[in-house]
């Protein structure tokens, strides 16, 4: 019997008896009812929904299920869906063979009245892992007694404001094999979760706990969470504003076996709590501490000397399980001061051959992030590439310099990325100093498991070195060469013709010389099988006309034929592109079925004509940016009418006369998940905008130079919005200093 | 050369070579055996049905022999048009329920395919458009659900309908 283990909103992995995953099937989007289907296709539902497999007991005349199960697959296989569903209702032994067949047959009607709570009803018992991916509603008060053999969730991609306490505490007392909880940007979550998950009967089971954003979350709740949980061995508390060094303290003092440590953006992080952390947990392989200001050289060098010392100590005693070394250590945007050659190199220790076959652990050096890194010299990459080489899957230097001669420092990055040929994963954004044609030449010839490369602002980069990293890396998956603005054609040419067939992710945005030829080519890699980006950004590339997105339009089908497979495009960005016009994009955009974000900012020839096709067509539409271009109430009624998931319109500095009060209230009635709205300078629109009926879930609202809107009309607004977190009233003339100030308060007073 | 068959009771029938060649099993077995004359037992088929499968034989005589390949695009093709059925075939089926699935059994038991895609499609089409009750009477099907069951199967039948 196959068991649903996990259960994802776009992703379902299904495993066999608990063995490899027999089959990941993908279908971006997330509509349960194609969740369904792939459930009835992929599982073997030979004992669904019957309690006993053995009656057949029919010694009369011969009857139809004396047939054998092929020969009865043979005419089933003749039948419609709703006869085929009859055969099923009536016995056990014809439903064990009528259903697969019928799950076979694509039977899911368009709007099937099924929700997640009702599949994870019927499905639930069979769940050990849950997650969502997408943002999504969810009444987790009454799904949570079907999740009863839980072993992780995942509740970060839950709609914004919908997990609170009590949803969480519901979960808890139902789940009683929870060994993971992430409940990252779930910002209601209080100490009230964290008590009560201390007071759980299994909480020493309890090994991840994700507490990301949680900014209710205090050093009381963290206590009394790791004093229960001393197995913890991954918690997570970044950018949690309220903690102090005091959680940490907690954390060292319990947590003996922790493992990741991750917490960015944490004022809890100082030298002392390092060097707490250091001895109270030895085991301790992954750092990350992004953005933690507190931290000092001073800091780093103690961490590592009390590591060392820790050690020696347990090798002179044969003391197992304690860390050799570090598998990841993050210190992006650390205070600059605290990277240098001294600490990198004692945190980094030089592997000690003697020890070698010791039962230390010594994970590999997995990931290096030291993004604005300015103190590291050629010292800290030869001794890396002595001790450390062969073993990175990821390293950002992005914004780094390596501060020796600036004439060697591009040499000492390639000489240390010729050593490092499994990095997946590489961020040199803004190394300005780093990155030159003869680094690209080393990453395409070395680095051919390359998935993700980032050279934006690299620009001194000319297509000599792009073109042989897309010849050289034919597992690119996503590649951001923004702003280097020396690139053109032969570039883009040499990822259609020679790049990586897995290519998804290209943004070429600010390379202004790439002109229409090489872009339309683009729209050859979705001929390819399963090829084609996902997205595309070509922002600032003002050379490109409606030309350029003719090779899209001609391989799309004809209007007759089905939503078509090959143009899973979801992002397109063609800001600052102003020759683009309704000519192609009103013909492209009714194949992009995909689409959740567009933006065509200051395409002044692009009008409602465009808006109207992309509501129509582009029912996942979330994210449309349209300042600058001639819309009009058109085009807001058609977004207000169709699109119904958009949760970010940028509408501002519109040509023309632009919208009337109708067109917005159209889209506020509408767009009822709408987060950001900007309309500065519709001219024509005034308090009457903002009336109607209703809860928003507006966060931001951007009304500068809206010469007619009032106090009165945004106070009323500010009601509707609970959410609301800014009102941008720049050179509103109709609204007086004191009114601003008034407003302020209004909004600044919940927070 | 005639083939001579002989059916679980016992029963024989002398038939051309080129009739029994209508099954695939008999095709390879007189290449296998060469023409010994002996009849062939078919100790799975009784001789009532096994009349009936030669009747049909002896009218699909002359039908070209599909290969292989062909085989299974026509037969990939006929499962989308159950209802296409040819006058002689469907006179030929009709017969009781009993008489039906021994013929269905036989056809795969012996090999031919086209006999077996029309019993198929026959019992198809007696399915299609009914109730549950009516396909349990039709067929004698005694319903073993317990109540919880059918109460499950009705709520899933319930938003499988197509809207």
């Amino acid at each position: 019997m196959t068991t649903i283990v996990s259960l994802k909103l776009d992703t379902l992995h299904i495993f066999d008896g608990g063995a490899e995953p027999a089959a990941n099937c993908r279908g971006r989007g997330g509509r349960v009812a194609d969740d369904m289907r792939q459930v009835g296709t992929l599982c073997n539902f030979d004992n669904y929904g019957l309690s006993d497999t053995s009656t057949l007991a029919m010694d009369k005349a011969r009857t139809l299920a004396t047939l054998p199960p092929e020969l009865l697959t043979e005419v089933f296989h003749c039948l419609d869906t709703k006869s085929l569903r009859a055969v099923a209702t009536t016995c056990r032994a014809l439903r064990r063979t009528a259903v697969p067949v019928l799950w076979a047959n694509p039977i899911i009607p368009s709007q099937p009245p099924i929700t997640l709570e009702r599949l994870i009803q019927q499905y639930g018992v069979h769940i050990r892992s849950l997650s969502f991916p997408d943002p999504t509603y969810i009444d987790l008060v009454s799904v949570a007694p079907y999740l009863c053999g839980l072993l992780r969730i995942d509740l970060g991609g839950c709609a914004p404001f919908t997990v609170g306490d009590q949803q969480v505490m519901s979960l808890i007392a139902c789940c009683p094999l929870l060994v993971a909880i992430d409940l990252r940007d779930c910002i209601d979550i209080t100490d009230a979760t964290l008590f009560a998950l201390a007071k759980h009967p299994n909480v020493k089971f309890l090994e991840e706990l994700s507490l990301a954003r949680c900014c209710e979350v205090t050093d009381a709740g963290i206590a009394a969470i790791v004093r229960a949980a001393n197995g913890l061995k991954t918690l997570n508390v970044t950018c949690v504003p309220c903690l102090s060094e005091t959680a940490l303290h907690h954390v060292a003092k319990e947590c003996s076996n922790l493992r990741v440590l991750i917490a960015r953006d944490s004022d809890a992080v100082s030298d002392e709590v390092l060097l707490e952390l250091a001895s109270g947990c030895p085991k301790l392989t992954q750092l990350d501490v992004d953005e933690c200001l507190g931290v000092t050289e001073k800091g780093l060098l103690q961490f590592a000397q009390v590591r060392q010392d820790r050690l020696d100590e347990a090798q002179k005693f044969g003391l197992p399980d304690v860390a050799g070394s570090l598998s990841l250590l993050k210190l992006n945007g650390t205070a600059s001061d605290a990277i240098t050659d001294h600490s990198l190199i004692a945190l980094l220790p030089p592997i000690d051959s003697k020890r070698a076959g010791t039962s230390i652990c010594r994970p590999r050096l997995d990931t290096l992030e030291l993004a604005f890194a300015r103190h590291i010299t050629a010292t800290t990459f030869t001794h890396l590439a002595k001790n450390y080489a062969h073993q990175l899957t990821r390293l950002n230097l992005s914004n780094a310099t390596i501060s020796d001669m600036l004439s060697t420092a591009s040499r000492t990055l390639s000489d240390f990325l010729s050593v490092q040929p499994h990095i997946r994963h590489l961020n040199l954004m803004g190394a300005v100093e780093l990155v030159d044609d003869a680094s690209c030449q080393v990453i395409g010839q070395t680095l051919t498991e390359l998935e993700t490369l980032d050279l934006s602002e690299c620009r001194q980069l000319t297509d000599e070195g792009t073109v042989t990293i897309a010849r050289g890396c034919t597992k690119l998956i996503d590649v951001n060469l923004k702003g280097c603005t020396e690139l053109g054609d032969a570039t883009v040419r040499a990822f259609v013709e020679d790049g990586s067939a897995a290519l998804r992710v290209l943004n070429v945005g600010l390379c202004s010389r790439v002109t229409d030829e090489s872009v339309g080519s683009l729209a050859s890699l979705y001929t390819k099988p399963g090829g084609g980006l996902h997205t595309l950004k070509l922002s600032g590339c003002f050379n490109l006309t409606d030309a350029a997105l003719e090779q899209f339009i001609n391989l799309a089908p004809t209007p007759k034929s089905t939503p078509h497979p090959l143009m899973p495009l979801s992002l397109l960005c063609l800001s600052g592109c102003y020759h683009i016009t309704d000519n192609s994009l009103a013909r492209l955009t009714p194949h992009l079925h995909s689409l959740e974000s567009i933006n065509f900012y200051s395409c002044e020839g692009v009008t409602d004509a465009t808006v109207k096709v992309i509501a129509e067509h582009c029912p996942r539409l979330q994210s449309l940016v349209m300042s600058k271009c001639r819309i009009t109430d058109e085009g807001f009624e058609a977004i207000g009418q169709r699109c119904s998931r958009l949760h970010t319109l940028y509408a501002g500095f519109l040509s023309g006369d632009g919208p009337s009060n109708s067109g917005i209230s159209s889209v506020l009635g509408g767009c009822k998940e709408l987060k950001l709205l900007d309309i500065s300078r519709c001219e024509k629109i005034s308090d009457l905008a903002f009336g109607g009926d209703g809860m928003l879930q507006v966060q931001v609202l951007m009304v500068r130079c809206c010469p007619r809107v009032t106090f009165t009309g945004l106070a009323g607004f500010v009601e509707r919005c609970p959410r609301l977190q800014k009102v941008d009233i720049t050179g509103c003339c109709g609204i007086s200093v004191e009114e601003k100030n008034q407003l302020k308060e209004l909004v600044d007073g919940r927070w | 050369m005639p083939v001579v068959l002989q059916a679980s009771d016992n029963q024989q029938f002398t038939i051309e070579k080129a009739v029994a060649e209508r099954s695939m099993l008999l095709k390879n077995m007189l290449e296998d055996v060469g023409e010994a004359g002996e009849p062939i037992p078919l100790p799975n088929v009784a001789g009532s049905i096994l009349k009936k499968v030669i009747e049909y034989c002896e009218h699909h005589k002359e039908d070209p022999v599909p290969s292989a390949e062909e085989d299974k695009d026509a037969f990939e093709s006929s499962r989308r048009k159950a209802d296409d059925i040819d006058e002689w075939d469907a006179q030929f089926i009709k017969v009781g329920n009993e008489e039906l699935f021994e013929i269905i059994l036989a056809a795969n038991y012996l090999d031919i395919k086209p006999l077996l895609d029309l019993g198929c499609k026959t019992v198809a089409n007696m399915i299609k458009g009914k109730t549950p009750e009516q396909i349990r009477e039709m067929f004698n099907i005694e319903n073993d659900f317990t109540p919880e069951e059918e109460d499950q199967i009705r709520r899933e039948n319930e938003w499988a309908a197509d809207a």
